[in-house]
Parts: structure tokens; sequence; C-alpha cells
């Protein structure tokens, strides 16, 4: 083979092999920002992985215990993380690029809420002063705070595992541990308090 | 004998099963009280409770013939279009006008949800989405509603509706979708959020200066709605169903 043809081919390889390696160092979906506050009601990492289920968790009581307010509510996100267009319209969260669907695109899930539910922002949410509120951490870190107050033991195991610190909730493991919980919890002992969230 | 020393080997293992099984209960029990616990610690709302039983009293001799103020606010306040095909459209509150045929009396009222205390719609329900909330609200959970529409069918009102279209623009505060069934749900959305917040359709009615419809709680006996009630009194549409509705009519 004469040297030339083999550069050619070489080269003809590498285009192939860059173009590869583009593909799979892809650094996923482009979520745009919050228009609202900078701090969501939980950290991002658990959002990310565990709105699903808190919402969930949080529509049953409110659907069927008639409890509102709380803060994993659909309602919220939408206020907070729907985009305006230039005409200061607000867009739909399931649009093509938004908040909602850009991830959910990515990962292949289709949203099933917004054939029921909103994905318009409430009228007039932004000029209340509800948004002051969410530019100081409401909730935040919410899990990492006390998660014996917000979530359900199922949750808690969950969160659990999306703790990096071994801080002192670490003792939630196993059933020794629930019993223990629960003992302290029902005599009202001082619980174990993250002294950095606090 | 081998097969009675097989029994005995048995009735051990059941035994131990057993006392597992009851292990694991009172484990379960500890949780359960730990989760209710858990919903008391909740500063920022409090659930539907039991000691109210939310209803409305309808005053037919106040109420205009003629007149859908509460129909036309139940509809801004749902997001209900009322322009949508008659065969097919959502109704939460229907207008009704009466002649007894022997006095000539004429009476006109609204018709909607009954908030029935032992309610047909929640009987009948095969996945359980029907149900009536502490507090005597009777909601459809749309999330576990199938469409299947036996709540419909035994609704002695003809209260619900079901959605047959894909809907857009719902309200925030009222999510409606295609293939579930629908009806009044005395604006929970309201009376949840804040005190002495009134449904749309009361509202309506007093803005239109009739105040036929009274909202309010019937548990207590110093409610606005309680005291009409022990004063002037009010009946059930079809109360020999037995029913117990908390929509009650005075003037029928």
């Amino acid at each position: 083979m004469c040297p030339e043809r083999a550069f050619g081919l070489w080269a003809i390889l590498w285009l192939l092999l860059a173009s590869g390696l583009g593909h799979a160092s892809d650094e996923g979906p482009i979520i745009p920002p919050a228009s609202f506050g900078d701090q969501c009601v939980a950290d991002t990492e658990i959002m990310r992985k565990q709105h699903m289920s808190l919402l969930n968790h949080q529509r049953d009581e409110t659907v069927i215990e008639g409890v509102r307010g709380n803060p994993f509510s659909l309602v919220g996100c939408v206020n907070c993380h729907a985009q305006k267009d230039d005409n200061g319209q607000a867009i739909r969260i399931d649009a093509e690029g938004q908040f909602c669907e850009s991830c959910h695109a990515y990962a292949a899930v289709k949203i099933d809420c917004f054939s029921c539910h909103a994905a318009l922002p409430e009228e007039g949410f932004g000029n209340t002063h509800e948004v002051i509120g969410l530019n100081t951490p409401v909730i935040a870190p919410l899990a990492a705070a006390d998660p014996a107050k917000h979530f359900s033991h199922q949750q808690r195991q969950v969160l659990q595992s999306h703790r990096v610190a071994a801080g002192p909730h670490n003792q939630l493991r196993g059933n020794a541990a629930l019993k223990n919980i629960i003992s302290t919890h029902t005599t009202e002992h001082q619980r174990p308090v993250n002294s950095d969230t606090r | 004998m081998q097969s009675s020393s097989t029994n005995n080997k048995n009735s051990k293992a059941q035994q131990a099963r057993r006392r597992f099984l009851q292990k694991l209960g009172l484990l379960g029990a500890a949780a359960d009280s730990y989760t209710l616990l858990e919903l008391q610690a909740k500063t920022t709302a409090s659930a539907a409770s039991g000691d109210k039983r939310w209803g409305l009293l309808i005053d037919t001799s106040k109420c205009a013939s003629g007149c859908d103020a509460c129909v036309r606010g139940c509809n801004t306040e749902h997001g209900i279009d009322a322009s949508d095909s008659d065969l097919t459209r959502a109704q939460w509150i229907r207008k009704i006008d009466l002649k007894d045929k022997l006095t000539g009396k004429e009476s006109s009222l609204p018709v909607m949800c009954q908030h029935c205390d032992s309610a047909p719609c929640v009987d009948v329900c095969p996945t359980g989405a029907s149900f009536k909330r502490a507090d005597g609200v009777v909601l459809v959970n749309k999330h576990t509603c199938i469409g299947c529409r036996y709540c419909m069918m035994a609704c002695p009102y003809k209260a619900r509706s079901f959605i047959h279209e894909n809907l857009t623009e719902q309200k925030p505060s009222a999510p409606r979708g295609k293939g579930t069934v629908e009806s009044c749900t005395l604006c929970v959305h309201r009376i949840d959020s804040e005190q002495d917040m009134q449904p749309a359709c009361a509202v309506a009615c007093t803005d239109e200066a009739h105040s036929a419809i009274v909202f309010g709680d019937l548990n207590d006996p110093d409610s606005n709605i309680s005291r009409q009630l022990q004063s002037a009194g009010g009946s059930q549409i079809r109360s020999d169903l037995q029913l117990n509705t908390g929509v009650r009519y005075h003037g029928l």
C-alpha cells in the first residue's frame, strides 16, 4: 500500500473515532434555569432523581387528605421553572426545550402530568411576596435538615442512599435503627441534629 | 406415626411463622404510629378533619329562574368550557326549573354533586378513585380513575361528567383531563387553603345579590348554615334514598 493511501485510511479512521468519542462525551440535556429563586425546595441531586416520588407522595396527601401548601407541588414546579418568551408570555413547561421536556426527551420518558395539570404558571405568580421567600433557602437543604419530619420511611431510605457525608442520620439504616428512631420520636427525646444545617 | 410427626413439625413451623408475622405486624404498627406522628408534626398545612362536614344550603325562594350565575362562576373557577358541544361538555352545576302541577308553584334551583354521606358513586367505584374525604366532600381521585363511568350510572343526581376530549389551558388549581370523571368538588382548593373561603358558586350567587347558596360546616351548630337549617329547615332531593346529602334545599 502506498503511503498516501495508508494516511488517507488512518485519517478516515481517526475521523470516525473522533465522532464516536464526541457522542460518548455528550453532556446531557440543556435544562433552562429557573425563572424565580436560586434555591429549589430540595437539593438538585435529590430533585433530579426523586422528584416523581416526592410529587406522588404529596399528591396523595393533597388529594385524599386535603393537606395543602407543602413544598413538593407540581404547581410550584411550574411557577418557578416555566420560562417566558420574548413578549413576556409564559411558555408551557412541557414545550420543546423547556424545563420538564428537555430532560424527559433526553431520558425518553413520557410526561403524563400535563394532559390534566396546567403547564403554565399561576396567574400573577412572580408579582407576589411568595417569590421573595424563594430567594432565601426556604426548605433548604431539606433532606439533610430533618428527614424524619418531611419524608415517609420509604422516602427516607431512598434519600439515605444520596447522603454522601456520614452524618448522624445514617443511623436510620436497618430495622434496629428504625425501632430506635421510633422510640426516640415517641418519647420525644432529642433527636440527633445535623449541626451544619441548623 | 410418621404422619403425626410430620404434622408436629408442620405445626411448629407454622407457629414460628405466626410469631414471625406477629413481630412483623408489631413493627408495622409501630411504623404506622410513627407516620401519624409525622403528619401531626406538619406545620404548613392541616389535613381535612372529620370534625367538619362541609355542606350547602340552597334557598330556592331566593334562586331566580333564568339566572345561571352559579354555573358561570363554577365554569370560570374550574376552567370548564361551556361553549363545547352539549353532548360532551362537562357540567358540574345544572339549573333546574320545577313546576308543581297541582299548585302551579314554580321554583328554580341549582343541582350539583350532593356530597352524600353514603355515596353510591363511592360504593360502586372499582378502583377507589371515587372517595369521600374526612370532611364529607365527595371527590374523584383522577390519578386512579379509569373512566369506567360506573359512578355516573350510580349517581341518582346525574351530577358527574366524563371528559371526552383532550383539554388544554386547565387552571392550576383545577386539574382536569380526558378519560376521567369529574364533578363538583365543593371548591376544595379554596376551602382548604384559607379560612372563610366560599365555593365559587356561592360567591357568584352573592355577587348577583341573590345569596341563595350558603356554604358552611354542618357539624358546627353555630355556623350560619346550621343556624339557618335549624330555623328554616332544609330538605334533601331524593330523601327516600337516605343518602344523607351534604347539599340541602329550602323551600322545595
